[in-house]
């Protein structure tokens, strides 16, 4: 049951002498990666290819094994029989069976150009999916009769995701339904609205225009239940130091009623191990998660690590998923507290059907200071920079010479310019710099404010001697200067060994348009990573999409070459003249 | 018209007459003026920079470079603000060179500049870079121009736990050259946030921390190590021009001047500025190049101070070669904390401030003010310079010579500070000097005070209060307390014996505490103000353990993180305090509403305060921990009063406890 609760880290190895030219026009028939998809934990899925699962299933919803979407080509739709996505037409409405009353709902789809469609849930609220540019706020996904906080919409052909946490049936509040959270694509849309209750209301899918293709659907219940406890908690206390991650010097130990790091209060650091019986009354896929601020903590259970990570510096939540028979299991939690940081240590377990709840005391996971909001956000005409230390998700250390763009169209970008990497592009109201400005700012970071799309960390130019060699990250990138026009947007001089290059970025409706231009000593040699996925199709000449999240669209008649490497695709392009692409999202 | 003249007249005559007996204040010579700032504008002043053409520019924490019109504040006195640049990474300096800035982000030296001259900076040129950690305490500050024309920048310490190099040349001072090439300089640095020349020569001021007892100014000289070792991991690159090592450096608690016999580039510092007593965190230091328009200090140094809002002043001599001097207190009352200064064209001082992340005794945010002199000398200690059998003062103005005759008005103490890899230390070997005698000179304006040859200790600090001294119109003198860090004692004539005014050693009230040293380790009971205030160990009575246990931390920005405890009447209490900062904390239980009596009291313990753990000796204490160094923690066992009410907890570290108290809650 050993299961490492850490992200995907792009692996990078040495590219194989495989080489897909993409000049040869190949039209995958599988647009999006062809493994199927999982639902993300704490959802149940509902089986879409079985018919069972729905009261109906109307004419105007057939099943797909892929669709083919253009993003700007709305009747240019086309299917691929199989049994992956239910896809709807405007017609009647697609009805599941479902009688939960509170609940978490996933669904995982795709639009096409101008579509929308009306999700309506048990006890009456409704929300709008839909797709285009600048749409004014009562028609942007997520309107729930209230306006979403922000356009958290996708462009049309890329897979999209709603997180909805909602309950229908509020027992002290009569005639009420209420959104706890509505996520759309990741980013909260909704928070904590009220709307009336009406009991007739199943849950449904409509399309009113265009097509959505489903192809994830998911939920799980709630109920007030606690099948899990924990018992004859006994604890030692080890004096390792913070990161030795042994237990060798035995402290104090005793027992506990309670789960709590406080048995340890007054120590600087110290590693602290529990053990007692876990009572399991029901079986089930358990959720468990840990919430600390600490080196590393780790949970077995009956001898086997179910949960193992590392450094934690403000309360992250970690989390496995264990299935348990009922019965009595022993179980450990074994934590240690950094130095520099106050401790703070929780067990939290959920199961579908019920809310997760707390198993520590709750005076060992203290509420953490109250923080402002800072942020910054462009003016009416003009762009504005900040330069800060940015860390990708996947990665434990901060790229620290970084430059973000925020631009009045809502179209922002992160550029690292120690490796002429781009790293990230964002849809949205620009930067948090909470953790740059209040107080000292003791990270440094700057996190974007809306729906963001992670690049490859890699640098965008390099020299490969031959069209097939690995691409070198950063090998000779020099980053010498950056120009800002009038309307505050940014062009860049890197030096690549002997060759000299301009990139400008500038924000578009869609996306981001950049243009790299030799200036000095180009050389055929030197290429551009256009993109780097699992998984990277040509929907068109010139157009391509990226593990189904973003569009690569060249111009010039440009031609890239798709590649592999032993992990990844490569979109590259070569450099001995100007280059220009556009990332739509 | 006329009974308006009239009236007028009078009441001029008796502001005069007024002036001439109330006592002086700084603000009678020093003016601070506030230039008002736009309320969107958040000038956390990093750097400054005065323009030849009247404005001044600012670089700001917030990343920007803000152009400001008539900041002199002439005519209807309204500045213009214009932003020149912005989205820089914490900018901490500012040098203009006509034709651009060069502005030190924290991974790179920058070059702004306007090439299509609309007021707006259009490139941003990577002027010199350097890699960083990531950890936020890698500050990195200047350029700044010497008068030979070379540019220098300093590069602050990480903060892991402890001052760290993890980047290289962090704790370093480099040499900048004109096509952004850096070359190593000096080392041992740890906050070097303020430093340029003096008379040609580099000198940085130094902040209190691991390895460095008190704040302090140093020259710096090619190839010296100032005393923190955190920078000595890079010496091994074949541009640097020392070898040590870490590990060469030992932490043994002597003063720095016995350790620096046996480590020739150790540099002593040329001025220390005993922590509370003379700032707590020095900022940027300035040359008084005005030839007089800025009052009658040219040629010395001033010192602002961040923490506590003030600027200082030093009077510096060479002796036997080396750059010693003392230091004084100049002026205080500015409005947030002072970080960056600039000479206005004019000889008035521009005092750029800020204090996120870091309290200061200004309570503003940010601010900018300037300050001018009034054109009327303070009557003050000009010149404080060794001799071979003690000191001699020049005063700004001539005494009244019987003042000085007198024993009771002077006092001289020594103390010195232990060099060890701890943060700070206190006073120690504090001792009292008894005064020979004084020789006044034929003009009033010098005296030399006269002690035993044998009691001018080499290394120590010397503490010399004019208290008494008046001057021929009976004005007391406006700072009467002097530091003198005696690192050479010169060979100097002795006083002539017959003009001396000699002095019979009488019982002179010793302010001082008795000699030797104090570990801030003690793990005792006994503490100077009663064994019961202060246990330790869980007392032997309790057999079932303590009645409740209670742990209080700390908060950024100088808070508890608890700011409210409940305790039964006349229980035991365990009470843990964990000091998770990175600055020195105690906490004090004390009666109902002394809190504020109580850390006045610990300000006024002076020199001794340090020793005593800022814990002053007086019955509105009940209970206390000891002074902490950084994330470090002590358990205490108390019995809750048996009265109800409201009491108090505070840290009394000096400037700490306005902000840093709680309410500890006695119900019965």
């Amino acid at each position: 049951m050993q299961k490492h609760s850490r992200a995907n880290e792009f692996r990078r190895k040495r590219v194989t002498s495989r080489l897909f030219l993409g000049s040869i026009v190949f039209i995958f028939l599988n647009t999006f990666p062809s493994f199927g998809q999982p639902l993300p934990r704490f959802y149940d899925a509902i089986a879409l290819a079985d018919p069972a699962s729905f009261l109906k299933v109307p004419a105007n919803w057939t099943y797909a094994d892929s669709l083919l979407i253009h993003p700007e080509k709305p009747n240019s739709v086309r299917t691929i029989p199989g049994k992956k996505y239910l896809v709807g037409k405007p017609g009647e409405s697609l009805l599941p069976k479902f009688n939960a009353r509170n609940f978490r709902l996933f669904l995982g789809y795709v639009l096409s150009p101008g579509a929308s469609a009306l999700l309506t849930l048990p006890g009456g609220a409704t929300i709008l999916l839909s797709e285009g540019r600048n749409l004014p706020e009562h028609v942007q996904s997520g309107f729930t009769g209230l306006p979403p906080i922000q356009d958290a919409g996708k462009m049309a052909g890329l897979l999209q995701t709603v997180e909805l946490d909602y309950e229908s049936f509020l027992p002290s509040q009569n005639g009420k339904v209420r959104i706890n959270e509505l996520k759309i694509n990741g980013i909260v849309v909704q928070q904590g609205q009220y709307l009336t209750h009406d009991n007739a209301t199943p849950l449904s899918l409509q399309v009113i225009q265009g097509t959505i293709g489903v192809n994830r659907l998911g939920y799980r219940e709630f109920e007030d239940r606690r099948p899990i406890r924990l018992q004859n908690l006994t604890y030692k206390i080890y004096n390792d130091d913070w990161d030795s991650r042994t237990t060798n010097l035995l402290g104090e130990s005793g027992s506990s009623p309670e789960l709590t790091y406080q048995v340890a209060d007054g120590k600087k650091t110290f590693n602290l191990v529990y053990e007692g019986d876990l009572i399991v009354e029901e079986d089930g896929d358990y959720d468990f998660m840990t919430i600390y601020t600490g080196a590393y903590c780790q949970l077995s259970i009956d001898e086997n690590v179910v949960l193992d990570t590392d450094n934690s510096n403000s309360q992250e939540v970690q989390d496995t998923n264990v299935r348990l028979e009922k019965g009595n299991y022993r179980v450990k939690l074994w934590y240690s507290k950094l130095p520099w940081a106050n401790a703070a240590l929780g067990l939290r377990v959920g199961k579908s059907g019920i809310r997760p709840y707390d198993l520590h005391a709750k005076a060992s996971l203290p509420e953490p200071p109250a923080k402002p909001f800072i942020t910054v956000s462009p003016g009416k005409g003009k762009a504005e920079m900040v330069r800060s230390f940015v860390q990708l998700p996947f990665e434990n250390h901060k790229r620290t010479h970084c430059i973000s763009v925020g631009s009045p169209l809502g179209r922002n970008y992160t550029l690292d310019l120690n490796r002429g990497a781009l790293l990230q592009v964002w849809k949205g109201r620009f930067a948090n710099t909470t953790e740059m400005w209040h107080q000292r700012g003791e990270r440094q970071l700057l996190i974007p404010v809306g729906q963001n799309e992670i690049l490859s960390g890699r640098s965008s130019i390099a020299r490969l001697n031959t069209a097939d060699a690995p691409w070198t990250d950063s090998s000779a990138v020099n980053f010498l200067d950056y120009r800002v026009n009038d309307q505050g947007e940014l062009t860049f001089r890197f030096a690549l060994g002997p060759s000299l290059f301009q990139d400008a970025v500038s924000a578009t409706e869609s996306g981001l348009q950049r243009t790299i231009t030799p200036e000095r000593n180009a050389s055929t040699a030197n290429y551009v990573l256009l993109a780097e996925g699992y998984r990277i199709t040509q929907i068109e000449k010139g157009l391509y999409v990226v593990d189904g999240k973003y569009y690569i669209k060249t111009k010039n008649g440009a031609s890239p070459l798709l590649r592999k490497n032993d992990q990844l695709e490569e979109l590259i392009a070569p450099l001995a003249s100007p280059l220009s692409y556009s990332i739509l999202w | 018209m006329k009974t308006r003249t009239i009236f007028l007249l009078c009441s001029l005559a008796c502001i005069t007459a007024f002036s001439q007996t109330r006592p002086k204040s700084e603000d009678d010579y020093y003016r601070i003026v506030t230039i008002p700032i736009p309320h969107d504008v958040e000038l956390e002043v990093g750097g400054l920079a005065v323009l030849p053409d009247g404005r001044l520019a600012a670089s700001t924490r917030k990343g920007e470079v803000w152009m400001i019109s008539n900041p002199y504040s002439i005519g209807n006195r309204e500045p213009i603000f214009k932003r020149f640049a912005h989205g820089l990474h914490e900018p901490l300096g500012l040098l203009y060179r006509g034709d651009d800035f060069l502005v030190t982000q924290r991974g790179e030296v920058t070059r702004l500049i306007d090439s299509n001259e609309d007021g707006e900076a259009d490139i941003y040129e990577s002027f010199s870079k350097w890699p960083l950690s990531g950890n936020y305490h890698q500050y990195s500050y200047g350029p700044v121009r010497m008068p030979n024309g070379e540019m220098i920048v300093t590069l602050n310490v990480d903060w892991i736990g402890r001052g760290g190099s993890l980047t290289k040349w962090r704790g370093w001072l480099l040499k900048l050259g004109e096509n952004g090439k850096l070359t190593p300089w000096a080392t041992g640095l740890r906050s070097p946030a303020g430093f340029g020349s003096y008379q040609g020569d580099i000198f940085y001021s130094e902040n209190q921390g691991d390895w460095v007892a008190s704040g302090r100014i140093t020259h710096l000289e090619r190839g010296d190590f100032a005393g923190n070792p955190a920078g000595l991991v890079w010496t091994d690159d074949p541009e640097s021009p020392l070898k040590l090592k870490p590990e060469d450096i030992p932490s043994t608690g002597e003063p720095m001047y016995n350790i620096a016999r046996n480590i020739p580039q150790l540099k002593l510092p040329a001025v220390w500025f005993p922590h509370t007593i003379l700032g707590i965190s020095l900022s940027d230091l300035k040359e008084d190049i005005t030839g007089g328009a800025f009052g009658p200090f040219a040629g010395q140094l001033f010192v602002g101070d961040q923490g506590h809002s003030t600027i200082m002043r030093a009077d510096l001599e060479k002796v036997n070669g080396k750059w010693q001097g003392a230091c004084f207190q100049f002026r205080e009352g500015f409005a947030s904390g002072v970080l960056r200064m600039e000479w206005g064209l004019d000889g008035s001082l521009f005092v750029g401030q800020t204090s996120r992340g870091w309290s200061a005794k200004g309570t503003e945010n940010f601010a900018l003010q300037r300050l001018v002199w009034t054109g009327e000398i303070p009557f003050e200690m000009k010149h404080l310079r060794a001799q071979s059998d003690g000191f001699e003062i020049t005063f700004t103005l001539p005494i009244d010579p019987e003042t000085a005759k007198k024993p009771e008005s002077w006092e001289v103490n020594s103390f010195t500070y232990k060099y060890h890899k701890e943060y700070g230390s206190p006073a120690i070997n504090t001792e009292t000097l008894p005064i020979r005698g004084v020789l006044v000179s034929d003009d009033s304006l010098r005296v030399r005070i006269v002690l035993d040859r044998k009691l001018m200790k080499a290394g120590y600090i010397h503490e010399v209060k004019a208290l008494g001294i008046r001057s021929v119109e009976g004005l007391s003198v406006l700072h009467p307390t002097g530091y003198y860090t005696l690192n050479e004692i010169p060979d100097t004539e002795p006083a002539e014996g017959a003009l001396l005014t000699v002095f019979h050693h009488t019982e002179h009230p010793s302010t001082a505490s008795q000699s030797g040293t104090m570990s801030t380790q003690a793990e005792s009971t006994t503490s100077r103000v009663g064994a019961i205030k202060r246990v330790t160990v869980q007392p032997s009575s309790w057999t079932k353990g303590p009645d409740q246990t209670i742990q209080i931390g700390t908060r950024p920005g100088l808070r508890f993180d608890i700011s409210e405890i409940r305790v039964k009447a006349g229980s035991k209490i365990q009470l843990t305090f964990n000091n998770n900062d990175d600055m020195l904390h105690n906490l004090i239980i004390t009666e109902p509403g002394a809190a504020n009596q109580v850390g006045e009291a610990a300000l006024a313990l002076g020199l001794q305060g340090s020793e005593q753990q800022y814990v002053p000796d007086i019955p509105e204490v009940l209970y206390h921990t000891q002074l902490l160094q950084p994330e470090s923690s002590e358990t205490i066992y108390f019995v809750a009063p048996t009265r109800p009410g409201t009491y108090q907890y505070v840290c009394t570290f000096p400037g700490h406890h306005a902000l840093m108290q709680g309410n500890m809650v006695v119900v019965k």
